[in-house]
């Protein structure tokens, strides 16, 4: 008979955050477009950026990733000034 | 050696001249078939030497040795020897009692494990484990090189109860064991080659559902027990029957992590094309593994994904070392749909890869080796360096298998080319009761999911 | 997915636009970061995909869903949901026993609970981890890292856990900790390589006394199973990234094919029979001190020697360079054999690099597109315009290590990255406990009898 402990690391997971308020209406909003390095990104959000103009009638952004990897320092700071200019953000994961 | 022994077996003086490094392994084959006083004269001509010269004068420095070894009478020992150095192994009934970190190092210290923990094999274990097999327990699935040991059921079943693997898991290691035997893989040399080569098993069929053998994301990696414990329990096989132990017997030079499980079963159901065991003869609804010795693997970002871009991947990512090789192309299902909404089938894939993967022949092994020992014709013929010649001789010997999950990853798994091996498929024997018993061990599966 | 957190956090609303296949890796990321509701919308273009119809079918699906998620205020029920999905997925965390069984319950309750590797594992009861806990100085509260993605709290207690569950002794604690060390410095991309879709394993060299003094095979066969302190200080490295780390295989791990070298990829280099320094005094640390240097690879060939003359082994190297791994963080792994034949012709280990950097070149159109912003800044030389002209497959030396390891024969190996990530080799010093010299005694005699 074995009693054993947990090889389980703990995890300070932060509080559980809402996600923040709805536009209601994309009409004439600015939305932002977050294109990572990853290939099809880029021609992906592309298409949305056009369905978006097309139909709902917003404005598009975008912000390029250099590289796959959370933004750091300066880039995080350029990423922020860009999210400051923008209503929304579409972010493409996993292509 | 072997063909040494064979030799003195005629009654003729024989002496293996034998690089230095390879000298207790070559005691140890002479042994095993019966010649242990074998005359070996060890040499230092490094492996695989290209220089004339340097051979030459290796050959120089203990020419003396080679004319005694021919010349000397035997000693009485030589003459009359007894099982030198060789224990009798493969003892039968219980060999060992303690605790299971007690059990663990004995089992290291004998060199019967891989260096991780076993499950100790106690009598009620594999009598558990033969549950997953009719076959009787002392009926001889095979002779495993090179110490020609006896691979009965009961100790593939032990073997099996160390690696940590389920009774349901049984017939699939057994159905690789007969599988590797089979001579076109080319088990004897591979398994204790200088390549470093470890078993590919390929399991296709109702019997990778049965058992809950991975065939999508990271089927190749630690995680899911069916795909870990049936490879390391062949692995494990390998050693303790066979008797192939590492620098010793194995030879492998820089070794190989495949060595511990190198096991995936087949996305049939999201693939595109009949699967592997369908191709190879057998109905769908059988099961079957099928296997070859790699000691190269490839992965590669395609280059794109229409048809051309993702058989390019692959064609321009296989090294010339690999000339003649056999091959696994390893494609995800959403890429494989895309060629075969192209119209591709497998053997088109393999068709392209085989005739496209060409280099300049200054690049080539054969025609650097010739060039070296300063002879013009070479196998791809006595060519001008920038000719391009085909890398894979053997379009017979490469197959496509689909695997793996979403990402645009190509995978390339490559065997040996100097020895003619061959793919080799064997179907799995299900047991009577093979329903009650998947029924019994389908709960043992992570929850996290 | 951490940078459309980063947008919830500046109070505008954010959509992940997300391949089916990477649904649960992405609501993962998010909750890692406290927003386990940030909307995720599912598309089905085929990964990767460069053919305007798929992309163009799978966004047009998508779109509404794109815009309901951009607009609709935030649902109660989502949000309970969301909530629940967080809480339910820290298990196991709770300090003293979590679990009361026979060998084989508590191997099968660990595999049921996704902490093992799918071996039997050696039970991690209070009473062995203690002992495991003798091979460091280090107080078992001590914080050695916090692991992504989870960024679970890496404690020295925590990763002697896991070091007793994957059959280590405990002098190769000491080696594990600094391995843990090298992989979460951010010059190893730790964070990107144990969850992408490549595959990439950890490629562990141990340098130094503690070499010899554990037992590491850095000889014939040092990576395949056979050798308990290779073996299990890989493992124990790769049980760490599973359970404190919390990275799961089809969830977070998102390699497509898998890599066997995940069971463990660790060898030491033979600095007896080498001609040259040791990896580790290149990288800067003293002779005497031990460490352990690593990086990511994907990638395993191994070529016969194409000849034994100095050329001919440069030439085997820098031949047999897939030419989708352009740039590609790299070992070069050498057996004493050759190093010697290259020592002999006046080479030392950064010049035969040089070499192999200068001779292996590939045509332009055998290698992956490159992004233009990628490619902004490299000279003709580096990438020319031309498909058919050549172009080296290494543009700097310092991708490259050379390792000498390995037993008698002809081979030579390359373990190979990626070039898409500016990772670099990072090397940690092992620090030993003051009793070391008794502990190595103690276990000293746990060998295969044949290698003893």
């Amino acid at each position: 008979m074995y009693e054993v402990l947990s090889p389980v690391g703990k995890t300070e997971l932060p509080q559980p955050q809402p996600i923040a308020p709805r536009l209601g209406s994309l009409e004439g909003r600015v939305i932002g477009l977050f294109v990572n390095s990853k290939p099809v990104a880029p021609v992906l959000l592309e298409r949305v950026e056009e369905l978006l103009r097309d139909r709902v009638g917003a404005r598009t952004e975008r912000f390029r990733h250099p590289h796959n990897r959370e933004l750091l320092g300066e880039e995080l700071l350029a990423f922020r000034r860009w999210v400051a200019e923008v209503d929304a953000v579409v972010g493409a994961v996993g292509d | 050696m072997y063909n040494l022994v064979e030799v003195e077996k005629l009654g003729k003086p024989a002496v293996a001249l034998c690089n230095v490094g390879f000298v207790q392994d070559a005691v140890a084959s002479a042994a095993v078939r019966g010649v242990p006083g074998l005359r070996i004269v060890p040499e230092e001509i490094p492996s695989e030497c290209t220089s004339r010269e340097e051979i030459h004068s290796g050959v120089d420095r203990v020419f003396d040795q080679i004319l005694r070894a021919l010349l000397d009478p035997p000693t009485d020992r030589e003459s009359s020897p007894e099982a030198q150095g060789l224990q009798e192994e493969g003892v039968e009934g219980v060999v060992y009692r303690g605790t299971l970190e007690e059990v663990n190092r004995y089992f290291y210290r004998m060199g019967w494990t891989d260096g991780l923990p076993i499950v100790p094999p106690t009598p009620r274990a594999v009598e558990e484990m033969l549950r997953g097999t009719d076959l009787e327990p002392d009926h001889v699935v095979a002779h495993l090189p090179p110490r020609m040991g006896k691979a009965t059921v009961e100790k593939i079943a032990v073997n099996a109860v160390m690696a940590g693997a389920l009774p349901t898991h049984l017939p699939v290691v057994i159905a690789a064991v007969e599988a590797l035997l089979d001579p076109r893989t080319w088990f004897g040399t591979y398994q204790v080659s200088t390549g470093s080569w470890a078993p590919f098993v390929v399991v296709n069929g109702p019997v990778r559902r049965d058992v809950g053998l991975n065939c999508s994301s990271g089927a190749l990696s630690p995680g899911n027990m069916a795909n870990a414990a049936i490879g390391r329990a062949l692995s494990l096989v390998i050693r303790n029957i066979g008797g192939a132990r590492p620098g010793i017997e194995d030879m492998g030079v820089l070794g190989n992590p495949g060595k511990w499980s190198m096991v995936a079963g087949e996305w049939e159901e999201l693939s595109p094309w009949p699967p592997l065991h369908v191709d190879e003869g057998l109905s769908p609804e059988r099961s079957a593994v099928s296997v070859i010795f790699v000691n190269t693997f490839v992965q590669v970002l395609g280059y794109g994904s229409e048809p051309e871009d993702l058989v390019r991947s692959l064609t321009y990512n296989i090294p010339p070392t690999k000339k003649d090789a056999t091959a696994a192309l390893l494609l995800p299902p959403h890429l494989a749909r895309i060629l075969a909404q192209a119209g591709w089938q497998k053997q088109d894939v393999v068709d392209f890869v085989w005739r496209y993967t060409q280099v300049p022949a200054c690049q080539h092994p054969d025609w650097v080796r010739a060039r070296r020992l300063g002879e013009r014709h070479t196998r791809i013929g006595a060519v001008d360096p920038h000719v391009a010649v085909q890398v894979l001789g053997r379009k017979e010997v490469i197959r496509v298998v689909v695997v793996g999950g979403p990402g645009n990853v190509m995978g390339i798994v490559l065997g040996g080319g100097i020895m003619p091996a061959q793919w080799v498929t064997r179907q799995v024997q299900l047991p009577r009761t093979w329903g009650r018993l998947v029924t019994r061990y389908r709960g043992v599966v992570p929850r996290v999911r | 997915m951490y940078n459309l957190v980063e947008v919830e956090k500046l109070g505008k609303p954010a959509v992940a636009l997300c391949n089916v296949g990477f649904a649960a890796d992405a609501r993962s990321a998010a909750m890692v970061k406290g927003y386990p509701a940030l909307r995720v919308v599912l598309e089905r273009v085929p990964c990767e995909a460069t053919d305007g119809e798929s992309i163009e079918r799978g966004v047009v699906e998508a779109i509404g869903e794109v815009i309901r998620a951009l607009t609709v205020p935030l649902q109660e029920e989502e949000w309970e949901e969301a909530v629940g999905r967080m809480a339910a997925w820290r298990p196991g965390e709770a300090r003293g026993v979590v679990y009361r069984g026979n060998y084989e319950e508590v191997n099968r309750y660990f595999y049921r609970m996704g902490w093992t590797d799918g071996l039997p594992i050696v039970p991690p009861t209070p009473r062995a981890v203690e002992e495991m806990l003798r091979g460091t100085d280090l107080e078992p509260d001590h914080v050695v890292a916090h692991l992504p993605p989870r960024m679970g709290k890496a404690t020295v207690e925590k990763i002697a856990v896991n070091a007793v569950m994957a059959g280590a002794l405990p002098t190769h604690l000491p080696v594990i900790i600094a391995a843990v060390e090298a992989l979460v410095d951010p010059s190893a991309w730790y964070g990107t390589y144990q969850v992408s879709t490549g595959s990439w394993a950890p490629f562990v060299v141990v340098n130094g006394p503690v070499r010899r003094d554990v037992g590491l095979n850095c000889s014939s066969g040092a990576l395949s199973p056979g050798n308990m302190a290779n073996a299990a200080i890989g493992r124990a490295i790769r049980l760490v990234d599973r359970n404190i780390g919390g990275v799961r295989p089809g969830i977070e791990d998102m390699g497509v094919f898998g890599n066997p070298g995940k069971y463990t990829l660790v060898l030491g280099e033979n600095e007896e029979e080498s001609p040259w320094e040791p990896l580790h005094v290149e990288q800067g640390f003293g002779r005497e001190e031990s460490a352990v240097s690593v990086f990511f690879p994907n990638t395993y060939v191994q070529a016969v020697a194409m000849g034994t003359d100095p050329e001919s082994l440069v030439l085997t190297l820098a031949r047999n360079v897939p030419a989708g791994k352009r740039n590609a963080l790299t070992a070069i792994l050498m057996i004493p054999d050759h190093a010697r034949i290259l020592a002999q012709a006046g080479w030392s280990k950064q010049e035969v690099v040089r070499r192999v950097v200068e001779v292996a070149r590939i045509p332009r159109y055998r290698s992956p597109y490159m992004p233009p912003e990628r490619a902004e800044g490299l000279s003709p030389r580096e990438l020319p315009q031309r498909e058919e002209d050549w172009m080296p497959a290494w543009t700097d030396p310092a991708q490259i290590r050379l390792v000498v390891t390995g037993g008698p024969g002809s081979f030579m190996a390359l373990w190979i990255s990626s070039g898409l990530m500016p990772a670099r080799w990072v090397t940690k010093r092992v620090r030993l406990p003051k009793a070391w010299g008794r502990l190595v005694v103690r276990y000293r005699g746990i060998v295969p009898r044949h290698t003893g």
